[in-house]
C-alpha cells in the first residue's frame, strides 16, 4: 500500500496564508472604500461648492430676467487649454441653456437619470468622461433668487455664448426652476486613490511574505520535538524497543509517554512470548526424554516382547524424535529473537558444505527418483558460521526433499559477484500457490494439503532459515518462477576474503 | 559397576535403572536431592548420574559438596540445560561428563563405559585376562572368539575384577559395587556367584582365574 502523507508544515503554512491573505485583502478592501469615499466626498464637496457658487450667480433680474453673471477671470480652471472645470445651466422643463463654460465647448452633458429621480435642492453626483477625461459631476435642481415681485412679461432673447475674461449677461426668460450641471476633473482623485491602493497593496504584499517567512521559522521550531520524535520512531523496531526521548512540550510529550507505554508493553509481551517459548521448549525436554528412553531401553532389550509391541515401541520412539527436533528448533528460535545465539564467522568453502549437507539428503533423493541439478562455482568461499549456515543448508535441502512429489526435480546454484553472495534451490512443488508465499517463513504454517507430510520441522524449518539467515546477515526470499517451480534464494554481502 | 541416578523424573527413573541395570550395573535411585547427596556420600560408587533441577539440593551444589569432601567420583551430568554456559558451568563445577535431554540410550550408556573405565585407568575397551578377552564396550566375555554367555550381574562381577586386575578386592567392595540391594552379612551369595562364574570361565584342570584370599576378598592377577 502506498500512501501519500500530507506534510504538516505545508498544510499549517497553507492555511495561515489563505487565512491571513483573506483577512488583510478584507482590511485592504475597506481601507480602500473608505478613501475612496473620502476622496469622493472631497470631490463632491467642491463640487457643490462650484455648483452652489453657479447658483449665486445666477439671479432673477426684477424684470424677471434670469441673469447670469461670469467671469473666467473668477474660476480660471473652467477654462484654458487644460480645463479642470466644467459647468451648464440649463432652465427646466425645457433644458434650454443659460449658461455654459468654455471648457465644455460643444459636449454634451447629460444626466444619467430621469430629471424627476434628482430632489430639488438635493445634489446628484455621478462619474463620466469628457473628452477622454474622467471627471465627477453634479446636478443640482434649484429655483432661481427673486429680488423682485413677480413680473408676467417675458423676453425671448438669450445669451449663450461666453468669451473668456468678458462678462456676459444671458437675460432669460423668467422661469421657476433651474439645473446646474457641474464637472470636476478627477485625475487627481483617481491618481490619489491609484497611489493609495498602490501603498496598500505593497503593504499586503509585503506582510504577507514576512508572515510566510515568520510563519515558516515558527513552524519549523515548534515542530522540532516532533521531528526529532519521528526520527526517534524509525529506529524502533522488534528487536530495537527502546524508549523514546519525551520532549518538554505538552502535547509531543503526551504522545511519546503514549508511545513509550506501548512500547514498554510490547517489550514486556515479546518478553513473555519469547521466554514462554523457550520455557515450553525446556520443559518438553524432560518429558521427550521419558519417552525416548523408555522406547530406547524397551527396543534394546526387546526379549519375549511380540513384534506387535516392539512397532508401537518404534513409533513411540520416532515421535520422541519428532518432538525433540520441534523443541530443539522452537528454542534455537527463541534465542535468535532474544538475541542470544552465539555465532562465530569464519572462512567457508560453499562447495564442501553444500556436498556434506546434501548427503544425509541424498538416500531420500533417490528414493523419491528425484532430478537434482547442481550448479556451485567451485572458488567461492563464504565468511559465517560454519554450524548454523549448515542448519539453514540442511533444512532447506530437507525442506525441498520433503515437498518435491515423486520424481520432480530439485536444483540449486550459488554466485559471487564481488561482495554480492547469492544462493538459490528451487524445487517442483504441486500444493505452494502465489498467495502461500508471504506465510513460507512463518513458524508452523503448514498448507492444509502438506499437513499429511511427516514434516521433521513441524513447520518450523524454514522459519528457522529466515532468523538465522537474518542473524547471518542474510535476507531470504521466497517465489514462484513458474506456477509448479518454487525458488528460495538467499542472498548477502559479504566482505571480501583472500 | 554401582551407578547412583539422581533424577526426579519418575519415569526416567525407571526406564534409566531397567535400561542400566539390563546393562550389567546395579543402580541406586533417588529423587530428591538431600537424599542423593547422602547416598554419593556414604557409598563409593563407580559414576553418579546427576540431574541438575532437583527438589531439596540443586545438582551444582551436590557437585561442589561432593569436590569440597574430596569425593573423586565419576559425575555425569543429565539435564534439559543446554546451553553452553550451563555446560561449561557444570563442567567447571566439576562433572566429568555432560548429556543434554532428551538423549539417546546408547549414547548415556557409552559415557557412563567410559567413566568406569577412566575410573579404573583403562584407556581401551578391551581387557585380557589369561585366555580370556573382556569387551567391556559389548560387555561380552570370549575364549578365542567364542562368547561366553553370562548372565549380567557375572559378567559385572566378572569385569570389576578384572578392571582392579592385581589388587585384592573385598567382599564388601563387591557388595557396594555390584549388588542393588543391600547384602545381607554372612549371606554366601557371592560366594555362590564367584562359584557359578569359576565353572564357565575357567579350562578344566587349570588354576582358577580369580583366586581367593582368605578374609581378604578375590584377586585376577
Amino acid at each position: 500500500m502506498n500512501q501519500t502523507y500530507k506534510s504538516l508544515k505545508r498544510q499549517i503554512l497553507v492555511r495561515l496564508f489563505l487565512i491571513t491573505a483573506v483577512v488583510f485583502i478584507l482590511a485592504e478592501g475597506m481601507i480602500l472604500k473608505q478613501s475612496h469615499r473620502a476622496l469622493n466626498n472631497a470631490l463632491d464637496n467642491a463640487l457643490k461648492a462650484r455648483a452652489e457658487s453657479l447658483a449665486t450667480l445666477t439671479e432673477v433680474e426684477s424684470d424677471g430676467e434670469i441673469e447670469f453673471e461670469f467671469s473666467d477671470d473668477v474660476m480660471r480652471d473652467f477654462s484654458g487649454p487644460d480645463p479642470k472645470a466644467y459647468f451648464l445651466i440649463l432652465l427646466l422643463p425645457d433644458n434650454k441653456e443659460i449658461g455654459r463654460s468654455e471648457s465644455l465647448g460643444s459636449e454634451k452633458l447629460d444626466v444619467p437619470v430621469p430629471l424627476e429621480d434628482i430632489a430639488p435642492e438635493k445634489p446628484f453626483f455621478w462619474n463620466t468622461r469628457i473628452r477622454d477625461k474622467s471627471v465627477r459631476c453634479i446636478a443640482l435642481r434649484e429655483y432661481s433668487h427673486q429680488d423682485s415681485v413677480e413680473t408676467p412679461e417675458s423676453t425671448s432673447e438669450e445669451e449663450n455664448s461666453f468669451s473668456s475674461r468678458q462678462d456676459a449677461t444671458a437675460i432669460i426668460e423668467k422661469s421657476n426652476e433651474l439645473l446646474f450641471l457641474a464637472a470636476l476633473d478627477r485625475s487627481e482623485t483617481d491618481r490619489q486613490f491609484l497611489g493609495m491602493l498602490k501603498l496598500t497593496s505593497a503593504a499586503l504584499g509585503i506582510g504577507l511574505f514576512l508572515l510566510l517567512l515568520s510563519g515558516w521559522v515558527v513552524v519549523l521550531r515548534s515542530l522540532k520535538p516532533l521531528r526529532e520524535l519521528e526520527k526517534e520512531v524509525q529506529f524502533i523496531s522488534a528487536q530495537n524497543l527502546v524508549p523514546v526521548k519525551v520532549p518538554s512540550i505538552q502535547e509531543i510529550a503526551s504522545v511519546a509517554h503514549a508511545l513509550n507505554r506501548l512500547i514498554k508493553n510490547l517489550k514486556e509481551a515479546f518478553e513473555r512470548e519469547r521466554r514462554f517459548t523457550a520455557d515450553v521448549a525446556h520443559e518438553l525436554r524432560t518429558p521427550i526424554a521419558e519417552m525416548r528412553s523408555l522406547a530406547e531401553v524397551a527396543l534394546k532389550w526387546p526379549n519375549g516382547r511380540i513384534d506387535q509391541e516392539r512397532k508401537n515401541y518404534t513409533d513411540i520412539l520416532a515421535s520422541a524424535k519428532h518432538m525433540q527436533n520441534i523443541v530443539t528448533t522452537l528454542l534455537t528460535l527463541a534465542r535468535c529473537d532474544a538475541g542470544a545465539l552465539k555465532f562465530q564467522k569464519q572462512e567457508v568453502h560453499l562447495e564442501t558444505i553444500i556436498n556434506s549437507t546434501w548427503q544425509q539428503f541424498e538416500n531420500k533423493a533417490v528414493e523419491k527418483r528425484l532430478a537434482i541439478n547442481s550448479n556451485v562455482p567451485s572458488e567461492i568461499s563464504i565468511s559465517t558460521d560454519k554450524e548454523l549456515f549448515e542448519t539453514i543448508l540442511a533444512n532447506l535441502f530437507s525442506n525441498a526433499v520433503e515437498y518435491t512429489p515423486e520424481g520432480g526435480k530439485i536444483e540449486w546454484k550459488a554466485s559471487l559477484k564481488d561482495t554480492e553472495f547469492s544462493f538459490s534451490i528451487s524445487n517442483t512443488t504441486k500444493e505452494l500457490m502465489e498467495e502461500d508465499l508471504p506465510h513460507l517463513f512463518e513458524r508452523f504454517w503448514q498448507k492444509e494439503e502438506a499437513r499429511g507430510h511427516a514434516d521433521t520441522h513441524g513447520g518450523l524449518g524454514l522459519a528457522l532459515v529466515s532468523s538465522l539467515a537474518t542473524i547471518l546477515g542474510f535476507t531470504i526470499n521466497a517465489h514462484l518462477t513458474t506456477p509448479s517451480f518454487l525458488t528460495i534464494t538467499l542472498s548477502g554481502k559479504l566482505n571480501k576474503h583472500g | 559397576m554401582r551407578i547412583l541416578l539422581i533424577e526426579d523424573s519418575k519415569r526416567l527413573q525407571r526406564s534409566l535403572a531397567m535400561g542400566l541395570k539390563k546393562a550389567g550395573y546395579s543402580i541406586d535411585v533417588t529423587g530428591d536431592g538431600e537424599e542423593g547427596l547422602w547416598s554419593a556420600e556414604s557409598y563409593d560408587y563407580d559414576v553418579i548420574i546427576l540431574d541438575l533441577m532437583l527438589p531439596g539440593l540443586d545438582g551444582l551444589t551436590i557437585l561442589r559438596r561432593l569436590r569440597e569432601k574430596g569425593k573423586a567420583v565419576h559425575v555425569l551430568i543429565l539435564t534439559a540445560k543446554d546451553t553452553v554456559e550451563d555446560r561449561v558451568e557444570g563442567l567447571q563445577s566439576g562433572a566429568d561428563d555432560y548429556l543434554v535431554k532428551p538423549f539417546a540410550f546408547e549414547e548415556l550408556l557409552a559415557r557412563v563405559q567410559a567413566l568406569v573405565r577412566r575410573r579404573y585407568g583403562i584407556k581401551k575397551p578391551f581387557i585380557p585376562i589369561g585366555h580370556l578377552q573382556i569387551d567391556t564396550t559389548k560387555r561380552t566375555v570370549t575364549h578365542k572368539g567364542k562368547t561366553i554367555e553370562l548372565p549380567p550381574r557375572e559378567y559385572a562381577l566378572l569385569e570389576f575384577l578384572a578392571m582392579r586386575k592385581g589388587t585384592v578386592v573385598s567382599r564388601r567392595e563387591i557388595e557396594e559395587h555390584i549388588y542393588d540391594e543391600r547384602v545381607e552379612p554372612m549371606s554366601n551369595v557371592i560366594d555362590a556367584a564367584i562359584c557359578s562364574l569359576r565353572k564357565k570361565i575357567d579350562k578344566q584342570g587349570k588354576p582358577s582365574l580369580i583366586k581367593t584370599r582368605r578374609g581378604m576378598g578375590y584377586i585376577i592377577e
